[in-house]
């Protein structure tokens, strides 16, 4: 019965195996063949001449120095915060754990075009304050690109470094306080040492993000003649003289790095996460500041939220609601016709619902192939296992702009045997492709907070294995599937790379509608659509949240 | 080192933790701190270490005052020049054994001969050879030494201790409770510690301070608190009572099965019995609650003894305060 399970397992992980190198590996591979198959023939010196090329190495240095900005600018807004939420009274106030929340769930692009509406010559920001005349101006710069970045993923390394604070135990520091040193050396020796591994993963992440982001050097960066690696090899793919062995070759290069820091994060993450035992009696430290300390900690929560929220919802908001933007923001000059308009018209209802449509398949293509693959590895032994999941993690490793010139490369190659290119289908499978690991990860984490005791429970008391898994194990890990097909459904929801590259002719997608009427029709009505598109994701994370908390609490 | 704390009191929000208090802890002595969890006595050790901020009141440490709210004097923790072993050991894991212990000799750049202190002192914790070892690496009683090797390092007189031996498993903790008092006793040094293990308590100290709901119930010797306990809670948390009405009670060793002159004589049904190797525990159901000692042979349950009780062996206290 053993050999027989097992065999069946094998079996199912042949065929996963045969599936994700078809979706996954084949695309990537293509892609580097590309970089080095110069007209039919394998061509090293050609490969790199192109690589070499002045243009492209302007374009590698600009992504990695806008990297290394981003990190240093996102760690400024970020370490504070972070202190202040994990050490101080301000922790009592859970609630702004959602609110710098926010920033990073706002879609980057979304973010750009409100501070671009913000800062523009005649923008809010001169409407509202004449008197400064042309400065806000300045922010069209390679400053203002940092800045709007690194707004975006702050939030992601402030709750890295909220988290690695909250699980020093207090007496660490106490016990340094005992022997004999002072706060300049607590915070030098023990606090900072402590926190250093962390924090140099969540920078790495932080690099890898900013190299792979599309959306604000699609919308920013462009305006102001910077180009990054996802940008040119958009450029090269989709604007004549269209040159895909150029956007495969910086691909490639792109891919390397991403993977060498990754590789490099794993390094960090193994050599510096000491046990931390966290057994009886510890709890987290806390300062008390006094009344002027809490006025400058509540000054600087403002300052952020206002920075990183305010300015651009309001600018989004504010001007999907302006009639006539050569009026500007004036009494009388609102109106609610740009979202009538949305509701009305054919090209915005098609673009909601292909967005609702490419959503809710690959969501739910991704959940049942994800929670297959946890189910086949976690039972599976050897190499097999190891690398049917490590494919399937693959992709949330890569920018998703050269997963997608893969997809792109590889289909249109195999064309005349599969012709998938160029439809609806291409659009859900590149999203499939794209998001699958984040069905694995929420399966594979809820699987870890099952007790393998409960399972081996339920066969004890008579429970066949289907019967077990369907009344012990599905349940239990419901929410983790739940959970992935809501993120799944959110970032699908606004997609802009892939839908960018792969729609077929003609098929607007919510982020391409934003990004059309943004740039050449009726910017007003781009930005109700944004607002929709952030109200209808807002409102699938709370449904989420809801229905995640009723569970718990039966 | 004296410890001298005068009209302590100590609240978190409305929950008063300490009442007013006052204890004076010998130089040289070892002192415990004894009480059920949430009775105060971690608190007052922090407080004593710097740790905690008492609301009134004053704490000397041998000539120097370290906390005074009248003078408006509180010491920094840093200042206080006192050795304390946490209860998570608190080593800091970044360090090597050799760096955590000497961590304290260093903040107080007490750096002449530092080789050769941290060196010493871990040979007194039998870790000469672990010094380049990271805490991660050791085991749990190896950590409680290296905890331990950093509060002597620093040859403060006086190491306070936070309920050092109860992250460790039963046989562990019988084997450091004998190298710590050792130690201690070598090292003629004041310790201060805090356990809510009465065995730890009687084993290891000079005096014992039972805390009850942030209230001194008594402070004596291990021996008269066993036998001459002032309170019914201090004679239900230390040792097994066996209780003949709201304030009588006399303890398992005052209670046999021979008669012998002026001995009370009971006659009680057995309860139950539990055989422990050495010797038979028995208990019966007595008027005030089930009464229980040891004895040599084996009882059946439901079976009636004649016990006798040595009345000078009976012990009186006050009534329990219902609201403590």
């Amino acid at each position: 019965m053993r050999s027989t399970s097992t065999w069946k397992t094998n079996g199912i992980l042949w065929v996963l195996l045969l599936l994700l190198v078809g979706l996954i590996l084949c695309p990537l591979i293509t892609v580097f063949a590309r970089a080095v198959i110069i007209d039919g023939r394998l061509d090293l010196s050609q490969a790199w001449s192109i690589i070499a090329d002045k243009e492209n190495l302007q374009t590698i240095f600009n992504s990695l120095l806008l990297g290394v900005c981003v990190v240093l600018c996102s760690t400024v807004i970020a370490a504070p915060t972070a202190y202040l939420l994990a050490r101080t009274q301000l922790a009592k106030h859970r609630w702004m754990d959602i609110v710098f929340m926010v920033p990073f769930m706002t879609p980057p692009y979304i973010a750009s075009m409100g501070w671009i509406l913000f800062m523009q010559k005649r923008g809010l920001f001169q409407q509202l304050f004449p008197m400064t005349g042309s400065f806000s101006e300045g922010f069209f710069s390679f400053g203002g690109l940092v800045l709007v970045m690194s707004l975006h993923v702050f939030p992601f390394l402030m709750t890295m470094l909220k988290n690695a604070i909250l699980n020093i135990p207090a007496s660490l520091e106490e016990s340094g306080a005992v022997f004999g040193a002072g706060f300049g050396m607590r915070i030098r020796k023990i606090f900072a040492p402590l926190l250093t591994g962390n924090y140099a993963i969540g920078a790495l992440l932080v690099f890898v993000k900013t190299l792979s982001e599309y959306g604000t050097p699609y919308t920013l960066g462009r305006r102001i003649g910077f180009y990054v690696f996802t940008t040119d090899i958009h450029r090269y793919s989709t604007t004549a003289p269209i040159d895909f062995g150029r956007s495969a070759s910086l691909s490639s290069v792109l891919v390397c790095i991403c993977m060498g820091l990754w590789l490099l994060q794993n390094y960090i993450t193994n050599r510096t996460s000491y046990r931390l035992i966290s057994g009886k009696g510890s709890r987290p430290a806390r300062t008390n500041l006094s009344k002027g300390g809490m006025a400058l900690a509540w000054l600087w929560v403002a300052v952020v939220v206002i920075v990183a929220i305010g300015i651009p919802y309001f600018s989004i908001i504010a001007t999907s609601l302006i009639k006539l933007r050569g009026y500007g923001l004036a009494a009388g000059n609102f109106t609610f016709d740009h979202y009538q308009e949305l509701f009305t018209t054919s090209k915005s209802l098609d673009a909601i619902w292909n967005s609702i449509f490419l959503a809710v398949t690959s969501a739910t293509i991704c959940s049942v192939i994800g929670t297959i693959v946890v189910l086949t590895v976690r039972r599976a032994k050897g190499f097999l296992k190891k690398v049917v999941e490590g494919i399937s993690l693959l992709p949330e490793m890569l920018p998703g702009i050269v997963m997608v010139i893969g997809i792109m490369l590889f289909w249109n190659a195999i064309y005349k045997v599969i012709p998938l290119y160029n439809t609806m289908g291409i659009m859900v499978l590149a999203y499939v492709v794209l998001y699958l690991p984040y069905t694995v990860q929420y399966v594979t984490s809820s699987f870890t907070q099952i007790n393998e005791n409960l399972i081996q429970a339920g066969r004890t008391f008579g429970g066949s294995p289907a019967y077990v898994f369907r009344r012990v194990t599905l349940p239990m890990i419901s929410k983790g599937i739940l959970a992935g097909w809501m993120m799944i459904f959110i970032i699908s929801f606004r997609e802009l790379v892939t839908a960018s590259l792969i729609a077929p002719p003609n098929v607007l997608v919510v982020s391409t509608y934003i990004n059309r009427e943004f740039e050449q029709g009726s910017v007003s009505l781009g930005m109700a659509m944004a607002v929709l598109c952030v109200f209808i994701t807002t409102t699938a994370l709370l449904i989420m949240n809801a229905v995640a908390d009723r569970k718990k609490a039966a | 080192m004296k410890i001298q704390l005068k009209n302590i009191t100590k609240s978190f929000g409305n929950k008063r933790v300490i009442a007013p208090t006052d204890l004076t802890i010998e130089s040289g002595s070892f002192t415990t701190l004894l009480g059920p969890s949430g009775c105060g006595k971690t608190t007052l050790l922090r407080m004593i270490a710097g740790l905690e901020t008492p609301d009134t009141g004053e704490i000397r440490l041998g000539d120097t005052c370290a906390f005074s709210k009248e003078q408006k004097i509180n010491l920094p923790p840093e200042k206080r020049e006192l050795g304390f072993v946490f209860q998570d050991f608190a080593l800091w894991p970044h360090m090597t054994v050799f760096e955590n212990v000497a961590f304290g000799l260093r903040a107080r750049k007490q750096t002449k001969d530092l080789d050769h202190r941290v060196q010493e002192a871990l040979k007194a914790v039998h870790l000469e050879d672990y010094a380049h070892r990271y805490p991660h690496q050791l085991s749990g009683g190896q950590q409680q030494r290296v905890a331990f090797a950093r509060a002597i390092v620093i040859q403060s007189g006086c190491i306070l201790f936070d309920e050092p031996l109860s992250a460790l498993d039963a046989l562990l903790r019988e084997e450091m409770r004998h190298e710590l008092k050792d130690l201690v006793t070598q090292l003629n040094l004041t310790a201060v510690f805090v356990t809510h293990d009465q065995t730890e308590a009687m084993s290891m100290s000079d005096k014992i301070a039972v805390l009850n709901g942030g209230v001194v119930e008594q402070y004596d010797t291990p021996e008269q608190i066993y036998h001459h306990p002032a309170t019914a809670f201090v004679a239900r948390f230390v040792g097994k009572s066996n209780w003949i009405s709201d304030t009588q009670l006399f303890r398992p060793e005052a209670m046999s099965l021979e008669p012998r002159e002026g001995d009370q004589r009971y006659n009680l049904p057995v309860q139950g019995v539990q055989y422990l190797g050495d010797t038979y525990e028995i208990t019966l159901a007595a008027p005030h609650g089930n009464w229980m000692f040891h004895c040599d042979r084996k009882a059946i349950p439901g079976e009636t003894l004649s016990v006798y009780i040595d009345p000078n062996q009976i012990i009186s206290v006050k009534k329990e305060n219902p609201t403590t």
